[in-house]
């Protein structure tokens, strides 16, 4: 009775904050309700057992995420806090979408899977030290080098992150004609790209002219 | 039915693999919509993260109903965990490296590949 | 030793054929110079072939007259399926006969040719075509089935087209070698709708034929006397008269018949050796040489007969009225020809196998003869070919106006020389077919005496009229006319077995038409088929002097006479007053305008022909072009279409890969995949 209360219950926050993560119109606010999704989805690993993975789903998750993507925000700047509206079209193609994926999905888990309930050792060590026991003896014996690998990732990726992001004309020269060019094409140059140019047309590698915008 | 532990006159009160199957389908469907009809290229990072979370109450449910002997399912889910916070990450720095191009998250603008 | 001959008789249009690949070969690797050795190697080959032909002539008429035997060898060239095509040689007394006198005639104009030609700078050009006329033409007599004649027939106008266009910088010339080529190609268009629906009636039989009998040819000559009966029941009267039609298109176009006449005329911008070679004595002839072949197909149907006889007297009417009218000597001269092979076409409807053939015999030389005379007078007269400016040319050109003489005499049948004998039997045979056909006949004999005489008296007698210096004669060019004027007296009374000359051959006896008995066949030393026919009707000998003989000398005389009288020196009436008036001035205009052939032909290429061509080719451009222009349009406008579906937006492809794994996942789970 406790776990069908505390599991509607966490059904009921996760559901709705997913809902106000893609359809609030601030993308603070999106930002603040995937915290909440995070979180009860971490209520709910805890209900099935999975009590580490919960608090790794809080810390990775629910707070580094969430700095990145509150990073991500504000890094980006006013013009991104509002989002303006899709064309009908593809809001009905893609709720279709999304409800055929809905309804399918339903039907495949509605397959009979055998339960197995779990031997008493298991249940012993899992009442007495939680699953972090198990896990880690899993992890360093049997899923070691996926383990291992996992580890190269996360460098890797951070390799990768830092390299993307990093500010590559802190001094003006070094941005490449081609994304000179590329980004006064499209549109309003940043402040960057014009610092950019203008120190390139003063080495005389480029030659501006004043464009009247009509 | 019955075997899933899915008792219909018990639907509500006894909570079986099918609700925790049924949460997480619920969660990736939202997830699908956000990341097709969002134009701000952070809000479907975010949704991209809440359908692997969804995928993650997959893993996990099934481990604890079927197989919670070996902990096989929660060890793949940390891995799901290690991997998505890696790409959340590349992604972001992507993001940002595109709006320094056009000073611009909207994903309507970025479209060269037209045509 | 005689079967070396025979057997390798195949080598007779080779001579020829390897003269013009050395000269071509070593012309082009300039490996000599000479002039004299391109005449040399042409002259040569066609002596040798006509040795060669001679002893095989000689061989095959020391056989007894009774039989005809014949030498025949054939080689399957190609299969396909139920159709076998052979190639080979037939030797029988009508093709030696024509070897003889396409080589004799070839070799004396080759001669000629060099004094003609001597200073055009297409020199070996030249001597190449003549080579390989030659070869064509010999091919073309050699033939033994109608598909390895057809293949001849077509080199021979190719051949023709080469020659005539041989001064292809002149505009009239071009025209001409195309007019020419392109009439022939109706012609051979008929002949061979005609070829193919003769083999389509008669195919199951041609098997039959080809396994009893080893080492024949399809559609082989010797077949036809029993093939035509077994067509004409198949085919029904109506459909064989239509094959025997469309079979003689291709005689019509070659041999100059009306209506397909006109190119003959404007064949002669060619040089005189050819318009003596190919438009007067061979190739022309080629036409009644293939009517001779098939003549079972004529033989067993009374109306296809009648048809050769009809277009035969109106070609030989229509071209006489014709020359009566011309100024050119060569123009009257080709319509002489068109009108003497209408005898021949003649001769051959009405039932006088051996005397259209005859006719062609003698024909030959003195026609070749007159045309070398003209060529001399052209050449001495600085390329004036217009008879009006001529004149008195007796003295300066003696030999020429004698051999000349000698020639108009031949072909007007007035003495005893060897147009008389072979015209009476035309006009016996003509007489008892029918009497119109008769009439005709003698009236065009009538005008051939009167026109040819015309032309004589107008050329070399009165005064000089025109404006240019006449030289001397050629001696080159003399010899070949004096060589021919022995054959234009004497041949035509040596072989119609007349008084001094009952133990030569007849030509009536050995020239026979094919008759229906089987033909047995037999092999020959070295592996030749050779066969003895049937034993034919008694031959009717000439005499010197007979009903006919008598009504032809008299008409002779009497068309001399008109043109002594109006063309002479002392001229009865003043001719261009009597052109005045109103009946004669239209039946001049008429004649000289040729009957308004060539009018009515451009009349209806324009307003018929072109008419219907525009329509298909707009047709043409508009549908099937326009068929395949939409098919690159709409592949072009779909790709335009489909290139909508490259968005370039990330959740477009997002989308598109859900919906797939969606839409293949129902398959899977239903099971329909």
């Amino acid at each position: 009775m406790t776990e069908a209360i505390i599991f509607w219950a966490f059904t009921a926050i996760s559901v709705t904050a997913a809902l106000g993560v893609v359809f609030n119109r601030s993308i603070i606010y999106s930002a603040l309700l995937l915290i909440l999704v995070f979180l009860s989805i971490a209520g709910i690993f805890v209900l099935n057992n999975a009590d580490f993975l919960a608090i790794a789903q809080t810390i990775v998750y629910a707070v580094g995420m969430t700095i990145i993507v509150l990073f991500g925000i504000m890094f980006t700047g006013d013009r991104a806090m509002l989002d303006e509206p899709l064309t009908s079209v593809r809001k009905l193609v893609s709720l279709v979408l999304a409800t055929f994926t809905f309804v399918l999905l339903i039907k495949t888990v509605q397959f009979p899977f055998s339960i197995q309930p779990a031997s008493q050792s298991v249940i012993q060590t899992l009442m007495q030290s939680g699953s972090t026991k198990m896990l880690g003896e899993l992890l360093f014996s049997q899923f070691v080098v996926p383990f291992e690998l996992a580890s190269v990732l996360l460098l890797v990726a951070m390799v990768g992150a830092i390299v993307l992001a990093k500010k590559t004309f802190a001094d003006a020269g070094e941005m490449s004609s081609q994304q000179l060019s590329y980004s006064i094409d499209s549109g309003e140059p940043t402040k960057e790209a014009n610092s950019a140019l203008h120190a390139a047309a003063s080495r005389g590698e480029v030659h501006l002219e004043e464009v009247t915008r009509s | 039915m019955i075997q899933t532990g899915v008792d219909p006159m018990n639907l509500v009160t006894h909570i079986g693999l099918y609700h925790y199957l049924a949460l997480a389908v619920l969660l990736f469907s939202i997830g699908l919509v956000g990341l097709i009809t969002s134009r701000n290229m952070i809000r479907v990072l975010m949704c991209l993260e809440l359908m692997l979370n969804a995928v993650n109450i997959n893993f996990v449910a099934f481990n604890n109903y079927l197989h919670l002997d070996v902990m096989a399912g929660q060890v793949f889910s940390i891995f799901i965990l290690t991997v998505s916070a890696a790409e959340a990450a590349v992604g972001l720095a992507v993001v940002i490296a595109l709006y320094r191009m056009r000073s611009s998250v909207d994903i309507e603008r970025y479209t060269v590949l037209k045509g | 030793m005689q079967y070396y001959f025979l057997n390798n008789i195949w080598m007779v249009p080779v001579y020829p054929l390897i003269a013009a690949v050395i000269i071509l070969i070593c012309r082009s690797l300039d490996l000599y110079r000479s002039k004299e050795i391109s005449m040399g190697l042409v002259v040569g080959s066609t002596f040798l072939g006509f040795l060669h032909a001679v002893a095989a002539c000689f061989w095959l008429f020391a056989q007894d007259p009774a039989h005809t035997v014949f030498v025949e060898k054939n080689l399957e060239w190609l299969h396909a399926g139920p159709f076998t095509f052979s190639i080979g040689y037939l030797l029988d007394s009508m093709s030696v006969m024509m070897l003889v006198v396409v080589t004799f005639i070839s070799m004396l104009i080759q001669i000629y040719t060099h004094g003609y030609m001597e200073k055009d700078p297409g020199y070996s050009k030249f001597y190449v075509y003549l080579a390989l006329f030659n070869f064509s033409m010999l091919g073309l007599v050699l033939s033994t089935n109608l598909f390895q004649m057809y293949i001849f027939w077509e080199l021979v106008g190719v051949c023709s087209y080469l020659l005539i266009g041989f001064w292809f910088t002149r505009p009239a010339a071009a025209k001409a070698c195309v007019k020419a080529f392109l009439m022939n190609r109706v012609g051979d268009f008929g002949l061979l709708l005609g070829i193919l629906g003769f083999l389509y009636c008669s195919m199951g039989w041609w098997q039959s034929y080809l396994s009893h009998n080893p080492g024949t040819s399809l559609l082989s000559f010797h077949a036809f006397a029993l093939a035509a009966p077994h067509v004409l029941v198949v085919a029904g009267p109506g459909l064989f008269t239509l094959i025997a039609f469309l079979i003689l298109m291709g005689p019509m176009a070659k041999s100059a018949q009306v209506p397909l006449h006109t190119w003959l005329p404007d064949a002669m911008e060619g040089p005189t050796p050819i318009s003596a070679l190919i438009h007067a004595a061979t190739m022309v002839a080629a036409g009644i040489y293939l009517v001779g072949r098939v003549y079972p197909i004529f033989q067993v149907s009374p109306s296809a007969t009648a048809i050769v006889a009809v277009v035969g007297a109106l070609t030989a009417f229509i071209g006489a009225t014709i020359a009566l009218t011309q100024t050119d000597i060569k123009k009257a001269l080709a319509y002489s020809t068109m009108s003497q092979l209408g005898f021949m076409m003649t001769a051959m409807g009405v039932g006088a196998f051996a005397a259209g053939l005859f006719h062609l015999f003698t024909h030959a030389f003195f026609k070749a003869m007159l045309f070398l005379c003209s060529g001399s007078v052209i050449h001495a007269c600085e390329d004036e070919q217009d008879m009006r400016n001529m004149g008195g040319l007796w003295s300066k050109l003696p030999i020429t106006a004698w051999t000349y003489l000698i020639g108009t005499i031949a072909i007007s049948g007035l003495i005893w020389f060897s147009g008389f004998w072979s015209k009476d039997m035309i006009l016996e045979g003509a007489k008892e077919y029918a009497t119109p056909i008769f009439a005709l006949l003698v009236l065009t004999a009538f005008m051939t005496a009167f026109y040819m005489f015309r032309t004589f008296f107008l050329t070399f007698t009165g005064s000089y009229r025109g404006s240019a210096h006449v030289h001397h004669e050629s001696k080159v060019m003399v010899y070949p006319l004096v060589v021919l004027a022995v054959p234009s007296i004497v041949i035509g009374a040596m072989l119609s077995g007349v008084a001094p000359f009952e133990h030569w051959p007849v030509f009536a006896a050995y020239i026979q038409p094919p008759d229906v008995t089987p033909v047995v066949m037999g092999m020959l030393h070295g592996s030749t088929i050779a066969g003895h026919g049937a034993v034919h009707e008694t031959v009717h000998h000439g005499a010197w002097i007979s009903e006919i003989g008598l009504l032809s000398l008299g008409i002779g005389l009497a068309g001399v006479a008109l043109a002594f009288l109006l063309y002479g020196p002392k001229p009865i009436m003043n001719l261009e007053q009597f052109k005045q008036k109103p009946v004669i001035a239209s039946l001049n205009r008429l004649f000289s305008r040729k009957w308004y052939f060539d009018e009515l032909y451009a009349g209806f290429v324009e307003k018929v022909y072109l008419v219907f061509a525009k329509a298909s080719a707009r047709f043409d451009s508009g549908s099937i072009d326009g068929l395949v222009n939409w098919t690159g349009r709409s592949v072009s406008s779909s790709g335009a279409a489909l290139k909508e579906l490259q968005t370039g937006r990330v959740q477009t492809y997002i989308a598109v890969i859900f919906y797939a794994i969606l839409v293949l996942s129902l398959l899977f789970i239903y099971s329909l995949l």
